[in-house]
């Protein structure tokens, strides 16, 4: 990816950040916005309880949705979740989500980065484990066992809700202040964890603990905007594989950010970005790249 | 007719699909739900559980 291409990505990014908490006036009063837009999910991780955001997290919603729904299942969050999927794929991580973009902005510091290999792509299972566990199988125990669905996820991991939720709300609140225990130690210290971690490994909530990315991973191969291989082209050099910073195997696999740092790479110029409505058989299935 | 449908983006048809659960998700009070829980502020996601 060139330079200009890599600046028009993280200006997409940014723009998105922005559209995605347009409630400036939330964080001088201390307060968030309550309008219906607010039932509206956003398709990257951005908390509802930042005092900007004016959608909702989908798997802060995801989690509610399964415990508010009872017997019956949460067709809204589980259309939404396919709508972006099918759409977008992972698209949103690399894209549109305001936390990605946070730690994009820390690895581009000068520090030495920690080289990818097999321990990260076992680290890479962990979003999995966090998905099921955290987001799904936690709150519903929660709930039958206590009566409270506690999100799982956001309570006790989430480190978007800390830094775009906690400490905004926290440091314009003096009634909040007087709250704060020891689970909102344990939530900065996370955030402090990954933010250390972002210095020296790229995007590691990304590629290891985002049960969002997770989700969207599995609509990356069939996703209608994406990176696509012209195997024609492709000399199955592997230098794309190389180039990523993440743990992909081959482009758009459910690992790939969709970040195009490959593209520039290809010499053969078979790697390319593109929306279609048209099914593609003869292209990049059995690409290895 | 068969041959066209083949054609079709399997992600077409899951966006299709997804869209026509927002509605009926949206009917069943999905959105009311998801609008309960993001327009007041989450203790658990702040940290005060």
């Amino acid at each position: 990816m060139t330079t200009i291409a890599r600046f028009k990505r993280h200006l997409i990014q940014l723009l998105a950040a922005l559209l995605c908490n347009l409630n400036f006036k939330g964080f001088t009063t201390g307060t968030i916005y309550q309008g219906s837009f607010k039932g509206v999910c956003v398709p990257g991780l951005n908390c509802y309880s930042c005092p900007g955001a004016v959608g909702a997290c989908p798997i802060g919603s995801l989690q509610a949705a399964l415990v508010a729904s009872g017997q019956r299942l949460p067709f809204y969050m589980i259309g939404t979740i396919l709508a972006f999927g099918a759409l977008l794929g992972r698209t949103v991580c690399g894209w549109l989500c305001p936390f990605g973009l946070i730690q994009d902005l820390i690895d581009k510091l000068p520090l030495p980065k920690l080289k990818k290999g097999a321990w990260s792509r076992v680290l890479s299972w962990g979003k999995y484990l966090i998905l099921v566990g955290l987001v799904i199988v936690a709150p519903l125990i929660l709930l039958a066992s206590t009566g409270v669905g506690t999100p799982a996820f956001c309570a006790w991991l989430c480190p978007a809700g800390t830094l775009e939720a906690g400490l905004p709300l926290v440091a314009a609140d003096s009634g909040l202040q007087r709250m704060l225990g020891p689970l909102f130690s344990w939530k900065v210290a996370v955030l402090v964890a990954l933010v250390v971690a972002a210095l020296f490994i790229y995007r590691p909530f990304c590629r290891f603990l985002c049960p969002l990315g997770a989700l969207y991973s599995f609509f990356n191969r069939i996703a209608l905007l994406r990176y696509r291989v012209d195997t024609e082209k492709c000399t199955d050099c592997g230098t794309c594989r190389a180039t990523c910073k993440a743990d992909i195997l081959r482009v758009s696999d459910r690992e790939c950010i969709q970040c195009g740092n490959c593209v520039s790479s290809c010499e053969a110029q078979a790697i390319c970005f593109t929306f279609t409505l048209k099914e593609h058989t003869d292209e990049e299935e059995h690409a290895h790249t | 007719m068969l041959k066209q449908l083949r054609h079709i983006p399997i992600g077409l048809v899951i966006l299709a699909i997804g869209l026509a659960l927002v509605v009926v998700g949206i009917t069943q009070g999905g959105f009311v739900d998801v609008l309960r829980k993001a327009a007041l502020i989450c203790y658990e996601c702040i940290g005060l559980g």
